[in-house]
């Protein structure tokens, strides 16, 4: 299989040039990473802020009002409705509150008695399971501060076993966007790259002008690597402006050295655009094209790659489609470069499996057209 | 009665509605790409899209290693939410890997803590958290706090201290058995007898074995019906747009009103379906239960129909092409639904794109789903969000009638 590159680069031109005078998708794959980059960044987290809370408080005396206060200076919670008579599972019913507290009235008499205890009840909202875990940690957290603090009043000598010394570590203020972001930046340029890369083939078969190119002399791969560069150009452009702009809007930039994330960029859309060259070889029409892309490179980026749901929590039978997505690696690479900074020493693994996955797609591709003929 | 059928069947509507139904059938492509995708998509998501805190690394420095440190690192293996992964000889080592992320937490037990515990002196335990993920790591570290707590309180009574606090949780991290085993009666804390207790009494209401599949299935439901909706209504039209037989249909006595309401209502029967596919799958596969009105729901549901597929024909209204209308829908359907807290939800986002939220449909038809699914409230809860469907249904169904006459003209 020879390789001849002058006729490779007539066909990036060709490509590029008519992209060039498709309008409409021009600006689709130049202006929607812009947005998605924005949306992905301030809409996509699983962070707990304000967790809005109901009380039905019916002791009504100092202690009750401690506790509530207690509730009140973690900001943890905003209290929606407080006093004797709010109806907590209405308020649940209604999704108005993520929890309710109920305070009985026998609280104070209970909690002045030794070998009695005072109950209080919690209700959680478990619609929400990943939330719900989080606002009963941070109930029982809440109600073991009241307990120590009504306690330490009387009491001296209070020593603890064992202390905790905790550190946050490259990322100590726990800012979210530090860890969407980088991700963002990898689902955001999913998309385009196989998907003009996939319509470009299709077109050719729906209009028939593939047969001009089985009647030239290029070559099954000439004519792949020629579709492959100027799509990969094209992808190439979309994580510079999506880069740049991240820099502006979510002021991330390189932590460390950056020659990994930049051999990974490469590597990844060069990964994309052989999956949809792959695609589009095997689809009859552009808007099936556009269906498998939609729903292999982009849906399955999106929530299968780690982006906001860990991988490791899918269950293992499962795990190995999430293995074989190139945004899976290629995110381990921006965060990386983004926020910790640690560089090649961690960072050979996800850029072997990008060369592993760049490969099998290419040779997907180049299987499906080196006949240059037509198929029965 | 008999008048009226007679008056449907033999109206213009009907003869049109048989016409796209045969189309519609006769189109194996689309009828595929409407219910396997969903079922498919469902399944893979129901059961990966997991955000519970699992299995994080935890390495271990021991410079005390000795009986009372050992027993402390016991407090571990107590939660699914840690696995201890390695113990270390100098921290170094440790935190070089928790560098390279093959850790998420790092434990350093310094030489004197057998001896200060001995003493009854505090002993110090150090914790390193990876927070490159802050939402991790904000759990995992509040975690760990309340395995010392617990760790502490334990101590103590062995010790028998006469002052000591209660901690109030028994059950941490996301053991899921656990979860169920004791999620109905609510969870019993361990306590002791003693002055100035507060129990904290937890009971779940709506998905007691806090399965996140029950959140995602009804919220995956919304999405795959606003997206495929869309998608096929705007392609039905594109089509006849493309091969040039809309012309034709213009042609007959049929107003544009009539050729649209046949081309969309085999598609809600279809999309109807689909939703009742999704809820056997939730059901089959995940156990989430039906707790509402199914009919309210399906009610609901065919309002939210008529919001996707309106979208779906002002797109295909633009549009010249079937590619160009799939192409537009990739602007229109993704901030669809990250907005709408099927997947991520709404309370997590900041203030401003809250606010947002509040203009998409999506929103409001993903609470009425999990209302009726996992809440089982009905209309008395549901008739604001009801109201608002139906406000953007009459709106959007408008807009897009008349801008396709304007195509046409």
């Amino acid at each position: 299989m020879a390789v001849r590159p002058k006729r490779i680069i007539a066909q990036t031109i060709k490509e590029l040039t008519q992209l060039g005078r498709d309008r409409l998708t021009l600006t689709l794959a130049l202006g929607l990473p812009i947005v998605l980059l924005l949306l992905f960044g301030f809409a996509v987290s699983l962070k707990v802020n304000q967790i809005n809370i109901g009380i039905q408080d019916l002791a009504l005396i100092p202690a009750s009002r401690e506790y509530i206060a207690t509730f009140e200076r973690t900001n943890k919670f905003n209290i929606v409705e407080q006093g004797p008579t709010v109806n907590i599972p209405r308020l649940l019913d209604r999704g108005h509150i993520a929890a309710g507290l109920i305070i009985p009235p026998k609280f104070s008499r209970d909690l002045r008695r030794t070998q009695r205890q005072s109950q209080v009840q919690l209700l959680i909202d478990g619609t929400d399971a990943n939330t719900a875990n989080i606002v009963r940690g941070y109930a029982s957290a809440t109600n073991a501060e009241f307990v120590q603090n009504m306690q330490t009043v009387g009491s001296t000598n209070l020593t603890n076993p064992v202390s905790l010394r905790s550190r946050l570590w490259y990322n100590p203020g726990l800012k979210t966007l530090q860890y969407i972001g980088p991700g963002a930046l990898a689902i955001t340029v999913a998309l385009f790259p196989p998907l003009l890369a996939g319509l470009a083939t299709a077109r050719e078969r729906e209009q028939s002008t593939i047969l001009q190119v089985y009647a030239s002399s290029l070559t099954g791969t000439e004519y792949l690597l020629g579709k492959a560069a100027a799509f990969w150009l094209v992808g190439m452009a979309e994580v510079l402006i999506v880069n740049l702009e991240a820099w502006l809007f979510f002021g991330i930039w390189f932590v460390g050295d950056p020659t990994p994330v930049i051999v990974g960029s490469i590597l990844y859309i060069t990964c994309g655009v052989f999956w949809g060259i792959f695609l589009g070889s095997n689809a009859n029409t552009q808007s099936a094209v556009i269906q498998s892309v939609s729903f292999t490179a982009f849906l399955l980026s999106l929530l299968l790659s780690g982006f906001a749901y860990p991988v490791s929590n899918i269950p293992l039978s499962i795990r190995w489609i999430a293995e074989i997505i190139p945004a899976r690696h290629y995110i381990l690479l921006t965060r990386d470069a983004y926020t910790r900074g640690v560089g090649w020493v961690s960072d050979w693994i996800p850029v072997l499996a990008l060369v592993v996955l760049a490969s099998c797609f290419f040779f997907l591709a180049w299987r499906k057209l080196h006949k240059m003929q037509v198929e029965p | 009665m008999i008048d009226l059928i007679d008056t449907i069947l033999g109206s213009r509507f009907w003869a049109l509605f048989q016409k796209e139904f045969a189309q519609i059938l006769r189109n194996r492509q689309l009828l595929i790409q409407l219910l396997v995708p969903p079922t498919v998509f469902l399944i893979l998501f129901g059961m990966a899209l997991d955000p519970n805190i699992k299995n994080l690394k935890v390495g271990i420095t021991d410079y005390s290693n000795s009986r009372i440190s050992r027993e402390f690192i016991e407090v571990f293996n107590q939660t699914d939410a840690f696995v201890v992964s390695k113990y270390y000889a100098d921290q170094p080592d440790m935190t070089a890997d928790l560098a390279t992320g093959k850790l998420n937490v790092g434990i350093t037990i310094p030489p004197e803590f057998s001896r200060d515990i001995a003493r009854r002196r505090t002993a110090q335990v150090q914790a390193l958290f990876d927070a490159v993920d802050a939402n991790t790591a904000t759990t995992a570290s509040s975690y760990v706090s309340q395995l010392v707590e617990d760790y502490n309180q334990r101590r103590s009574e062995q010790n028998s201290f006469s002052q000591q606090y209660s901690s109030s949780s028994s059950t941490i991290g996301n053991s899921s058995s656990q979860q169920k085993a004791n999620s109905l009666t609510g969870n019993s804390f361990s306590q002791s007898s003693q002055r100035n207790q507060v129990k904290l009494v937890t009971s779940v209401f709506y998905n007691p074995g806090l399965d996140s599949a029950w959140f995602i299935v009804p919220g995956i439901i919304g999405v795959l019906l606003t997206t495929i909706g869309s998608q096929a209504a705007g392609s039905l039209v594109v089509r006849e747009k493309e091969a040039g037989t809309i012309e034709q249909l213009m042609m007959t006595p049929a107003s544009t009103t009539e050729v649209l309401l046949a081309k969309i209502s085999p598609l809600l029967i279809l999309l109807t379906f689909n939703m009742l596919v999704g809820l056997v799958v939730g059901r089959l596969v995940f156990g989430m239960p039906f707790q509402g009105n199914l009919l309210l729901l399906l009610s609901i549901a065919i309002i939210y129909f008529w919001v996707g597929i309106s979208i779906g024909i002002l797109i295909a209204s633009y549009a010249k092409s079937e590619q160009q209308s799939q192409l537009i829908a990739f602007f229109v359907n993704p901030p669809l639904v990250l907005l709408s807290g099927a997947m991520y939800p709404i309370s997590s986002m900041s203030t401003f794109v809250q606010g947002l939220t509040y203009l998409n449909p999506l929103r409001y038809f993903v609470e009425v789903c999990r209302g009726i699914i996992l809440k089982g409230v009905g209309l008395e809860v549901l008739w604001s969000q009801v109201l608002v469907l139906l406000l953007f249904a009459t709106v959007l169904m408008t807009l897009s009638i008349r801008q396709f006459r304007q195509q046409l003209t």
